[in-house]
């Protein structure tokens, strides 16, 4: 670290490391409260669940809220189910079955059995708890803004609550109310962040095609070409304009969007953005035949510039760890990429340029959204590490996918980040020790800080699907794997992408996404097949069983 | 490649085979008889056919995507009927003067080959495989010594050589847009920008033909004429050397007077 700038360095890096939720409340692990995990073992266990997921359906128990054809193998088919009490939704509490022909090939889940709670008539209305979180985070929210009735499993006891998430002064999170007395319960940092920055000149210097919207004469950074409209505002540095978007007070036009008079574009980070984020979708795209964040083409909404990078130094810390070193998928297909810092800062002895200036880091946030339409893995603990994990999967398959392998700028390897945070980027899928993170089960971080350190114990997850592909020895275990190798890596990406977005249910453990990748490698390459091999191997070598 | 000279030869001795079938074999000719000359010459007036299938590369390279393309236009320019116009005049004994106008032209489906650049992403380009129409026309003009071969009084055997200028238009693609649709792996032409290039060249011409009389004035005939020469067709966006001729066969009304 450099002698200059320490203040500002040490309270940045604090903003970026603790990204620590604002619980009002702490959350322990009750008995009462604790849901049956579905992971069945055998057959017999599968068809037990099976009959059980049948019963609460037809009981009201349960509700489907997806089914989706399999797009890996024909007659196959997903469902999605979240577990409801008296007609309102149980947080946390759903599952995935996988059915070939009607017939029940998988089930993955939880369940609450025991819901002491009779009464589930709110006292409050949904615009009263619209008030308390707009009150509890600062945050202003138009009238349209409807928070969700539910049943919140917490401390051993059934709530009902209201949850809804906002953007505040601290960050986007997600707020629980109680619908009887308006006390908040909970507040979850929400923000899928990605600490780390990125891009130079026109992407590190580097020629992109964009696929523009001209109008008039003006060229607009709308793809009208891929069937999603993927859009690229330029907020300008305009940060309160920026925090009004986001907390839906504000719509933007097409005057926001990057714009160009002569379709030869000079700012390179909404020439990054607008490349990367077609980047993506072509990759989900061409790999998993997936169809945009929500697999029905959604809007991608992309935004650059939310501060002044020269304004830097008389922000709040906050502000800097979230719209400076920072990138985050903030819901609904809209990302935001930070400015990065000016050349003379640094941060943890690391230069910051333009966040959408990496395609790691790109891809690891629309990744997040995946998640948000299909697993909807819980941002914290083990099942929020596991949703930070499948983003660094797909941020490294992305790459793999779009550059060339080797080290340097504009090159793929299992590193996060490290063409805009330099040198070195932010997390290493290879080594995560060489980063400070974990690389097998028994050096989790079990503590309060980054939501239960759903970035920190990542590494444990997408160090096993490293292992998986690449092999190698596992610095704490000592166990070796031997990898399904470099030229097969789209085995593992297919498998993770079908565990993660068509398995997993949204509280999953590492050991139910053992499972389910494990299974998932079963469907697509046969239960004898190298994949299964190879990721039991590297499950194991990462202590998760 | 073809082979010049072994068209010629090929027509010579088709000619042979003509003449030998319609059981003319020549006669010895005598010095004193030019009634095959008329007083003066003679006018014919041809249908030929160019027998030849004949297709050059007519190649582009425009700017598609920011990159540059390559389209590969192969039109079929052989195998088209001609107009021919032939005179011929006497010099000195056998020996004459002749010149005739050839001229064809006609539109037909060209084969596309392209490389075309991707919408997304540099360096990844795609096959393009369709056709489209492109309008060609020949004008040919000869110039040429006779030697006349009288058999009887009404037949007559003549055999011809010299240059010939060569004047062609060919449609050339310059731009194209493509029917293609997300992810723009498959592409088709939707539409074709054309520009209609002229060029002319010398090159030389062979051939014979047999005449056969039913009056003092008036006879069909019997025409082969082969020649031959290229053309470099190139713009700053256009590339091409189309082979010129060929070996045109038909037959006519010839005039003598
Ligand atoms: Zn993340």
């Amino acid at each position: 670290m450099q002698a200059s700038n320490t203040p500002l360095r040490a309270a940045i890096a604090f903003a970026v490391l603790l990204t620590a939720p604002s619980a009002t409340l702490h959350v322990g692990a009750q008995s009462a409260t604790e849901p049956s995990r579905i992971a069945p073992q055998s057959v017999a266990e599968m068809r037990s669940w099976d009959t059980t997921v049948d019963r609460m359906t037809r009981d009201g128990g349960l509700k489907l809220r997806q089914r989706r054809d399999d797009p890996m193998l024909e007659s196959r088919t997903h469902e999605r189910f979240d577990q409801v009490h008296k007609g309102v939704r149980v947080y946390g509490a759903d599952l995935s079955r996988q059915l070939e022909d009607g017939l029940t090939m998988s089930i993955f889940g939880s369940v609450q059995t025991q819901i002491a709670l009779d009464d589930v008539t709110p006292t409050l209305t949904a615009a009263d708890a619209r008030e308390a979180i707009a009150r509890e985070s600062g945050a202003e929210l138009p009238a349209t803004y409807e928070p969700e009735l539910i049943v919140l499993p917490l401390e051993g006891r059934f709530v009902l609550a209201y949850t809804g998430r906002a953007f505040g002064s601290e960050g986007l999170y997600r707020y629980f109310i109680d619908a009887r007395t308006g006390a908040v319960l909970r507040a979850l940092n929400d923000l899928k962040s990605q600490a780390a920055i990125g891009g130079g000149r026109g992407v590190l210097g580097d020629n992109k095609k964009l696929s523009i919207n001209k109008v008039g004469s003006t060229y607009r950074a709308q793809d009208v070409m891929r069937p999603p409209s993927l859009l690229t505002f330029d907020m300008k540095g305009n940060l309160q304009r920026t925090l009004a978007f986001l907390n839906g007070v504000v719509t933007l036009g097409p005057n926001d969007l990057g714009q160009d008079s002569d379709n030869a574009w000079s700012d390179p980070a909404v020439i990054d953005a607008h490349a990367y984020s077609g980047y993506v979708y072509d990759y989900f795209y061409r790999r998993f035949g997936r169809r945009g964040l929500d697999g029905a083409d959604l809007e991608v909404v992309s935004l650059v510039h939310p501060v002044d990078r020269n304004a830097v130094l008389s922000q709040p810390i906050s502000i800097v760890g979230l719209f400076y070193v920072n990138a985050f998928y903030a819901g609904d297909g809209v990302m935001v990429f930070g400015e990065g810092l000016p050349a003379s800062l640094t941060l943890a002895g690391r230069n910051w340029n333009y966040m959408a200036g990496a395609l790691d880091i790109f891809a690891h946030e629309l990744a997040h959204g995946v998640t948000d339409f299909s697993s909807q893995l819980i941002y914290e603990n083990e099942s929020g590490a596991l949703n930070e994990a499948f983003s660094d999967i797909i941020a490294a398959g992305a790459e793999f996918y779009h550059q060339a392998a080797g080290n340097g700028p504009l090159r793929a390897e299992y590193l996060m980040g490290e063409d805009v945070v330099t040198p070195g980027g932010i997390r290493s899928l290879a080594n995560p020790g060489d980063y400070g993170d974990p690389d097998h089960y028994s050096r989790r971080y079990v503590g309060p800080q980054d939501n239960g350190g759903v970035h920190i114990n990542s590494t444990i997850v997408s160090h096993a699907y490293y292992l998986a592909i690449e092999g190698g020895t596992n610095r704490t275990s000592g166990q070796s794997v031997t990898g399904i190798g470099f030229a097969n890596r789209e085995q593992m990406e297919r498998v993770s992408y079908r565990a993660f977005t068509q398995m997993m249910p949204a509280n999953a453990t590492f050991s139910v996404a053992r499972a389910a990748t494990l299974q998932a490698a079963a469907d697509l390459y046969g239960a004898g097949s190298n994949a299964v091999r190879a990721l039991r191997e590297a499950w194991n070598a990462v202590g998760v069983n | 490649m073809e082979c010049g000279g072994c068209q010629l030869t090929r027509a010579l001795a088709l000619a042979a085979a003509l003449v030998e079938t319609l059981g003319l074999s020549p006669v010895r000719a005598q010095s004193s008889n030019w009634g095959a000359w008329g007083a003066n010459g003679y006018i014919s007036l041809n249908g030929l056919y160019d027998t030849e299938s004949r297709s050059s590369d007519l190649v582009t390279r425009p700017e598609i995507n920011l990159e540059e393309a390559t389209i590969t236009a192969s039109p079929e320019t052989g195998r088209k009927p001609l107009y021919d116009l032939t005179a011929g005049g006497r010099v000195r004994g056998n020996l004459g003067f002749g010149f005739g106008v050839t001229f064809g032209a006609k539109t037909e489906d060209a084969p596309v080959r392209g490389s075309i650049p991707h919408p997304f992403y540099f360096n990844q380009p795609r096959t393009l495989d369709d056709s489209t129409t492109l309008e060609r026309s020949d004008l040919l003009v000869h110039l040429a010594a006779l030697w006349l071969l009288p058999v009887t009084d009404r037949l007559a055997v003549t055999a011809f050589g010299g240059p010939t200028w060569f004047q062609v238009k060919q449609e050339t693609i310059t731009n194209l847009t493509l029917r293609e649709t997300f992810p723009f792996d498959r592409i088709a032409i939707d539409t074709v920008e054309r520009e209609r290039l002229t060029r002319s060249r010398w090159g030389y011409n062979a051939g014979f033909d047999v005449s056969y009389y039913f009056s003092r004035y008036f006879g069909v005939q019997g025409l082969v004429r082969y020649s031959n020469g290229t053309v470099t067709i190139s713009t700053t966006r256009a590339e091409s050397e189309p082979k010129l001729g060929g070996l045109h066969a038909g037959g006519g009304l010839r005039v003598r007077y």
